[in-house]
């Protein structure tokens, strides 16, 4: 389901950047080579494969949630669940990483979107805890060439595509709020999304 | 119509829809190939929006998730099952809403005896019959009850009746399943499972009645191909003892 070339690139960059203790020789250990040790049990590889993604995992659910201890609790729930369902992953399907982080992602929406989260959240927001206090207290890893390339690319769609699909991805907002939040119409907010998602495969050179 | 549907797949990618909406997409996607490879591109672009967000979580995760994993059971790899169908739609059972307060009205019913089930009747009407039977489980003189968490998340719990030879089981919150899936709960007796009951396909919260207990020793709970197997095909994610 998802394009697995691209995302073992990606993940390869992130492993090669990160200081690993095997020898130079062995050859490189990828999520998807991890993951697929751990559906044998392999606890050692689960923590590798843990250490290699944790960061975006992490850094997803507390970007789309706005409070660490949730996003610990809902990056708990989908290291687990990929622990147990490790068998089941399919490398023709998409990579390693690509399954972790989109399975992150629905779950932090789906805890925002339940009620619970949302009184609080507006609890937060009403309390004057904002973007700026995420910002200020999220470190995010900025070192890495990942970041820089996707920042690269969102520079270069226009704004209103960028707010759109920040707003959606960032936010966890359905294009339907994102519509209200930019006073915008809902076909207006649907294409913007689209050609903006268009435009960022291209930069990111999404293999096709 | 399938234009419309269409502009969609690039907020569905980014999980911006609504259930109704991906529902809709997600129909349309199993008669629209290019729909699909498109959806795949956006996927894997929207992975990479996490790259931008990217925090070193706390060590004390770490340690929480690798503390776990021994003592999480991991699933049996199957032809029948993907990747992509862990990713299948949330379903929230419109009656989830009545199982909280039945779980609330349970804990009443054990403690003073008094139940009210109104709101129950109300939201499930045609199983009114059954929860009659229900009913008379919850309130019996030998009411015992029992709860178990699940393996993968969720809880099941049970309220027994040895005089009533029957049992209400609620299983709440289990761990997500496809739309082609099934909980299925079974009586075992030594090692002969039962089949007592399929839940409705993809649903991971249910209450039912479960008759005829006839000295079973565990009530099991699986997860099966909608519409339920013969015999168990999966570990038991909850096994609850019976009361003898």
């Amino acid at each position: 389901m998802f394009d697995g070339a691209s995302d073992r690139l990606a993940g390869d960059t992130s492993s090669a950047r990160r200081p690993r203790p095997v020898s130079p020789d062995t050859v490189p250990t990828t999520p998807d080579d991890l993951l697929t040790d751990s559906a044998l049990g392999d606890e050692s590889a689960f923590a590798k494969f843990y250490d290699l993604i944790a960061p975006k995992v992490y850094g997803v659910c507390l970007r789309v949630l706005r409070d660490p201890a949730q996003a610990e609790e809902v990056a708990q729930e989908v290291f687990l669940e990929i622990w147990r369902k490790a068998a089941h992953f399919d490398p023709e399907l998409g990579s390693a990483t690509a399954w972790t982080v989109t399975l992150a992602h629905r779950r932090a929406v789906d805890r925002v979107r339940s009620a619970q989260a949302a009184t609080d959240r507006e609890r937060r927001a009403a309390a004057g805890s904002g973007d700026v206090a995420f910002d200020e207290v999220a470190e995010v890893v900025t070192d890495r060439l990942e970041y820089r390339q996707v920042r690269r690319c969102l520079d270069r769609l226009t704004q209103i595509q960028r707010q759109a699909i920040t707003l959606a991805f960032y936010g966890g907002h359905t294009y339907r709020q994102v519509g209200d939040l930019l006073g915008t119409a809902l076909p207006t907010v649907k294409t913007r999304i689209r050609d903006g998602l268009i435009r960022l495969r291209d930069c990111l050179e999404v293999v096709r | 119509m399938t234009t419309q549907v269409h502009t969609l797949i690039g907020a569905y990618a980014l999980d911006a829809v609504d259930d109704d909406e991906r529902e809709m997409v997600e129909r349309h996607l199993t008669d629209c190939a290019s729909c699909r490879e498109e959806l795949r591109e956006f996927r894997a672009t929207a992975v990479r929006l996490a790259d931008y967000v990217m925090v070193e979580p706390p060590e004390r995760l770490r340690t929480a998730i690798l503390g776990r994993i021994n003592r999480t059971r991991q699933s049996a790899p199957s032809s029948s099952r993907s990747a992509a169908e862990i990713l299948q739609p949330r379903r929230i059972a419109p009656w989830r809403r009545a199982l909280v307060a039945v779980g609330v009205i349970m804990v009443v019913a054990l403690t003073s005896g008094l139940v009210t089930f109104s709101l129950m009747r109300s939201q499930v009407d045609d199983q009114r019959n059954q929860l009659t039977q229900m009913e008379a489980v919850l309130t019996a003189e030998d009411a015992q009850f029992s709860r178990q968490l699940a393996d993968g998340g969720g809880e099941v719990s049970m309220v027994s009746s040895l005089e009533l030879d029957q049992a209400v089981v609620i299983l709440s919150g289990l761990q997500q399943i496809a739309l082609d899936q099934a909980y299925q709960l079974w009586l075992v007796t030594g090692d002969q499972p039962v089949s007592v009951g399929v839940i409705e396909a993809g649903h991971n919260s249910a209450m039912q009645l479960v008759t005829d207990l006839a000295g079973a020793d565990i009530l099991g709970v699986t997860t099966e191909p909608a519409g339920g197997s013969q015999v168990p095909t999966t570990p038991m994610l909850a096994g609850m003892e019976l009361p003898r």
